[in-house]
């Protein structure tokens, strides 16, 4: 039962099996966490920001159509969330003053936490929150969720070119933010 | 082959993705241009850097809960419908207005309620605006405003709020009523009276 395709998930809980979402929970949750993850680079807010996603996508599957698939919906979901996420952020941290640093993700969470992860892993974490919304968006979907660009483009709602040429100046960025640890 | 030519061809080429004439033309540019050779190496060492690091997992017994999560917010958005079932009668204004009430009187101020720094008038309607496009958004306004305005436990009454009974759903009209008069009063003076 649990291999059941998505499309089939999705009829099922069209027709008000109530298990078909809890299997597509169960399917995407790891890849939607993590995805927000890389995009947020804190737990709570990507725990939220994923777990939105599923109620969003809960309330609005009669807007979902077949021939889209279910996960490229649910990543556009989370990546439009979390793009509004660390607007809103920014947005406040700018109108009350505060450290921006704690937007690029300083080391957070307890302090055992900052003691596992070391230099490097702290140096791509603020490598990538740096780059700009959109091309960080980009970069995650291509570089480590491995969607094709025309996946990406339906996603970000860029022309596959745009999203080529991000992806291009996005790994050019990182490559010298990173320079220290790799020349 | 001129350099900017090959170094646009690297991405590609990590990804495996040239083939035939390009593949050869690169690898001769490569050859003979110790620069892009290098910079090639340097990208190359980068995305393996990138591959390397894993984000941080998540805490222990985080994806135990993470459905009953998920279902537990599905419910609770459920029951904050009750909220937009009041804005149609009251007006978003009022709504608005109601919700900044909640968060000011929490805080027991001796002052007009609405004299808080980002309640210019401008700002109020913009906020009223905001409100009135989306109850459910608001919440998410209302918890960075309680981030900033209230402690820990006014925010927690604030959050019993959207799931009341039916007989505080009643108080709530009632007092957004007396508070949509106050806001009248306060911004028409002359009108309202002293
Ligand atoms: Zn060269």
């Amino acid at each position: 039962m649990d291999n059941d395709s998505d499309i089939l998930l999705v009829r099922r809980l069209k027709q008000g099996d109530e298990r078909a979402f809890n299997q597509i929970v169960n399917r995407y949750q790891q890849r939607l966490y993590y995805l927000a993850l890389r995009m947020v680079n804190d737990h709570e807010d990507a725990a939220d920001i994923s777990q939105e996603a599923f109620v969003k996508a809960y309330e609005g599957l009669s807007k979902f159509h077949e021939n889209s698939s279910l996960y490229t919906w649910l990543y556009r979901i989370v990546i439009n969330s979390a793009i509004n996420h660390q607007r809103k952020k920014r947005l406040w941290a700018f109108l009350h003053l505060e450290d921006m640093k704690s937007l690029s993700g300083s080391p957070s969470g307890s302090p055992d936490k900052v003691l596992e992860r070391n230099e490097l892993a702290d140096a791509v974490d603020k490598a990538i929150q740096e780059l700009p919304e959109k091309q960080k968006a980009i970069f995650v979907l291509r570089y480590y969720e491995n969607l094709s660009h025309r996946e990406i483009a339906e996603i970000v709602g860029r022309s596959v070119g745009a999203v080529k040429a991000s992806y291009f100046h996005a790994v050019n960025k990182l490559r010298k933010a990173l320079a220290r640890f790799v020349e | 082959m001129r350099c900017s030519q090959a170094r646009r061809l690297f991405i590609d080429f990590c990804e495996g993705e040239l083939s035939g004439d390009l593949l050869n033309r690169l690898k001769s540019h490569l050859d003979a241009c110790p620069r892009c050779r290098q910079q090639l190496r340097s990208l190359q060492r980068t995305l393996a850097v990138l591959r390397e690091v894993e984000p941080a997992p998540a805490p222990p017994g985080f994806w135990e809960h993470y459905l009953v999560e998920v279902r537990r917010k599905i419910d609770a958005k459920n029951r904050s419908r009750w909220l937009s079932r009041l804005v149609p009668s009251l007006g978003a204004a009022a709504a608005a207005i109601l919700l900044v009430f909640l968060l000011l009187t929490g805080r027991q101020k001796e002052q007009n309620p609405l004299s808080v720094s980002w309640s210019t008038e401008q700002e109020s309607i913009g906020y009223v605006a905001y409100l009135g496009t989306s109850v459910a958004e608001s919440v998410d306004v209302v918890q960075v405003l309680g981030e900033k305005l209230l402690s820990s436990d006014e925010i927690a009454s604030m959050e019993s709020l959207y799931c009341p009974s039916e007989q505080m759903t009643e108080q709530i009209t009632q007092i957004a009523e007396e508070m949509r008069l106050a806001y009248e009063a306060y911004y028409n003076p002359q009108k309202g009276g002293e």
